[in-house]
């Protein structure tokens, strides 16, 4: 075969990306068209309310998602309340203040944190962490700020808690290193420009450091909040499996991803699977919906922070 | 070496500054053969005449090619201080075209006497400004602090010669006084010559101020080294 | 006059890399001290020592004197913080802090320096604005982020907010050579109205720039101080062999 000329080549070449450009997007309106299609019978038979339903019921099939938006969106927030701040410490400690020798070791660690596949925290998480938070951190818990409605309840080990801290663990690599890449970026000149007006180590961070890098710690909250939304297997394992909506930490509940990985096998009657598809296009849409959040916030800040 | 550009710029000003001290070498000359063979042609004086109007060209070119090369190189140190060096021994030359022109319209009426004993002086003297001329051109390019030490001690043989001329003249005149006209055009030439070496003294003492940045070589002396 | 900082035998590492060798040489009130030569001769890491972030660096050492104002900075329980407050220092590339205002970056020192006081903010800002020739084109905008200057601005933003805590001292490290040569020459005529409160210590590897906005120059090699003295002798007529290669240009 003769080789195409240049110009030919060129032609080719454009539209071989062209071609990849689209598909992506024509993958995507496909997906979000079927999931829509299929689930297009439950909200025939609930409309709107099928949002705001606590009841799932699969014989008188009646659907109602809430329990799982609302597990979904709690164990997510709660699992970034305590991964941001560990992320953040832990990148400032291996970015910032610890000697080289300390740093790489651990910054290993954290990598390897990542690595861990998602049922082997569930096992873990299983195993290991649901007696301990059952047999000590709960009880511990209770007698102290058992009065808050948060800590109230019996301490059963599985649960929202289990799964918020579990989640956390998982996110946390993928925060801290997004944010160890931020503080990287930031010129040395600007931290030495803060030591030299006389701050202190922990001013210095505050000043050249933190206060710069804000849009760029958002951008990796969103991202690890975009995991914390989609991640199954290690949240199933942990979370208790119960559809209800309770405002104490220690009660078991059930997340959209993880009512759909324990169902979705059994699921018989169409209306179920339907409802089940409804459940997947719930999230579909939070997760798209955070997705363009985090882009206008990120955007937003960054102008604020560089000015241009 | 090195083929850098300040250099190469550095050897252009060389080179105009060469061209010049040749053209004075060559006025000299000129005016070393009419005293010396006695013999002045009718063009003679015109040859020297366009001797001296090339010097003064090369002059203002020397001049133009200075400025030039301190707008563009910026140069600092030796390199500094040699293009101001040429700027300023340039217009030395240029005096000592002047000069070589008076001395050559003086030779004129000069030869029409009858000779004198004070002629060989006169001789005398342009084979020393000859020399000093020639030998201080030559210890500024190449930087010979020793040779200028020479020439600048030459000045004072030339200063001597002319006292001693002057008296000569002065004895000469008042035994006769048909001699007068001779004994002045004499001494004129004379005081021309001295001015010329005076001005190759000048070139020999820039010869310090390049190499050490100091005018004499008793305070060059005074550096440790 | 009064010696304002005085550099005794100072010798710096990098590990065990030595890149100041026995530095000493002294800074009187009102100069500016141009330090010049290739790189790699330690002359950023000198100045760094004289405001004490040189031992930020890991594994960084440092050995002899260094007096402000008499003081030696060096000496036991002596507070680098504090001393950073005495010095200023303004950077090669400009360095507004990022999520800062352009009256928030001048204020930044004096609020770390414990100064809270609005009013005496609101002065100070303006006053060092002012001294920085930036106060005419700014004063609209002074909650404007300090990263919507031009490059220029950036830098006389970064100049005032060094005086705002009044430094005796002012250390420059090749403040134009990120600017266009607008901005530098603007910034060189700073320098000249700047030396007449603050004293001037300024890295440059343009020896043009040496020789126009300094009265003393310090020529550095391989760590070592070579000469140092007045900046027109040193141009001119420089006393090392070293030195008049390096300012003709035949180094290397």
């Amino acid at each position: 075969m003769k080789k195409p000329s240049g110009h030919h080549f060129d032609q080719i070449f454009f539209y071989f990306l062209r071609l990849s450009g689209w598909s992506l997007v024509i993958v995507l309106l496909f997906m979000m068209g079927s999931i829509f299609w299929m689930s297009l019978p439950t909200f025939k038979n609930s409309g709107l309310g099928f949002f705001v339903s606590q009841n799932w019921d699969v014989f008188k099939e009646d659907f109602g998602a809430w329990p799982f938006i609302y597990g979904t969106v709690v164990s997510s927030f709660v699992s970034l309340l305590l991964a941001v701040p560990v992320s953040i410490g832990v990148a400032l400690f291996i970015n910032e203040l610890a000697p080289r020798w300390i740093a790489k070791p651990i910054g290993f660690f954290v990598e390897m944190l990542a690595a861990i596949p998602s049922i082997v925290f569930g096992l873990w998480g299983l195993y290991v962490l649901v007696p301990f938070l059952r047999d000590y951190v709960q009880p511990g818990l209770s007698l102290v700020f058992g009065w808050l409605p948060f800590f109230s309840g019996p301490p059963i080990g599985v649960g929202m808690m289990a799964a918020s801290v579990v989640l956390a663990i998982m996110i946390t690599p993928t925060i801290s290193s997004i944010c160890r890449e931020v503080f990287a970026s930031i010129p040395h000149s600007t931290r030495e420009a803060a030591l030299g007006l006389g701050a202190t180590r922990w001013e210095c961070l505050k000043l050249a450091v933190l206060k710069s890098s804000f849009p760029g710690i958002l951008g990796a909250t969103l991202l690890g909040l975009g995991r914390a939304l989609g991640e199954t297997m290690a949240v199933t394992m942990v979370i208790g499996n119960v559809a209800q909506v309770k405002a104490s930490l220690f009660a078991p509940a059930q997340t959209m991803a993880s009512l759909l990985a324990n169902e979705y096998a059994e699921a018989n009657s169409d209306a179920h699977l339907s409802a089940l598809t409804a459940i997947g296009l719930c999230l579909f849409i939070i997760a798209i919906i955070m997705s363009l959040l985090a882009q206008l916030v990120v955007d937003r800040f960054h102008k604020k922070v560089h000015g241009r | 070496m090195t083929d850098l550009r300040i250099d190469r710029t550095l050897e252009n000003v060389e080179k105009e500054f060469l061209t010049l001290g040749s053209l004075v070498e060559n006025i000299l000359s000129q005016i070393s053969e009419l005293i010396k063979k006695r013999k002045f042609a009718p063009d003679s004086l015109e040859l020297v005449l366009d001797c001296e109007k090339k010097i003064n060209n090369q002059d203002r070119r020397l001049l133009k090619v200075c400025t030039e090369s301190l707008a563009k190189e910026s140069p600092f140190g030796m390199d500094l201080r040699f293009i101001i060096a040429v700027m300023k021994l340039s217009a030395d030359l240029e005096r000592m075209g002047d000069q070589s022109r008076n001395i050559a319209y003086l030779i004129k009426d000069y030869l029409n006497h009858t000779t004198t004993k004070v002629d060989q002086d006169i001789i005398e003297m342009c084979n020393q400004v000859q020399w000093m001329v020639r030998t201080s051109i030559e210890a500024f390019m190449k930087r010979d602090v020793l040779l200028a030490e020479r020439v600048r001690e030459n000045d004072q043989i030339v200063d001597d010669i002319l006292a001693d001329m002057r008296s000569k003249c002065t004895d000469m005149m008042k035994q006769d006084t048909q001699l007068v006209e001779t004994g002045i055009d004499q001494i004129m030439m004379a005081k021309n010559f001295e001015r010329i070496a005076d001005h190759a003294t000048n070139v020999a003492e820039e010869v310090f101020f390049v190499v050490r940045g100091h005018q004499s070589f008793d305070s060059y002396k005074g550096d440790n080294l | 006059m009064k010696q304002v900082v005085e550099v005794k035998g100072v010798s710096a590492w990098f590990g065990s890399l030595h890149v100041l060798k026995e530095v000493s040489f002294s800074v009187h009130e009102n100069e500016v001290v141009a330090l010049i030569g290739p790189s790699g001769c330690g002359k950023s890491t000198l100045i760094r020592c004289l405001n004490r972030l040189h031992e930020e660096v890991q594994d960084a050492k440092i050995s002899g004197q260094v007096f402000l104002e008499g003081q030696n900075i060096y000496g036991p329980n002596v507070d680098a913080v504090t001393i950073r407050r005495r010095v200023g220092m303004v950077f090669q590339k400009p360095n507004p802090f990022p999520g800062l205002s352009i009256f928030d970056n001048v204020a930044i020192g004096l609020k770390l320096a414990g100064v809270h006081n609005k009013a005496i903010l609101q002065e100070r800002v303006e006053e060092c604005l002012m001294k920085a020739a930036l106060w005419g084109e700014v004063k609209d905008k002074l909650k404007n982020p300090g990263l919507s200057l031009s490059g220029g601005q950036q830098q006389r933003l970064c100049i005032a907010r060094a005086l705002a805590v009044s430094p005796p001292v002012l250390l420059m490290d090749e403040p134009t050579s990120a600017l266009d040569p607008l901005s530098t020459a603007s910034i060189e005529e700073l320098i000249a109205q700047l030396k007449k409160t603050v004293t001037i210590i300024i890295v440059t590897h343009n020896m043009q720039q040496a020789a126009r906005i300094s009265d003393k120059t310090a020529f550095m090699l391989n760590g070592e101080l070579v000469e140092y003295g007045r900046t027109t002798e040193i141009f001119t007529q420089p006393r090392m062999e070293q030195t008049e290669r390096y300012i003709t240009g035949r180094f290397g």
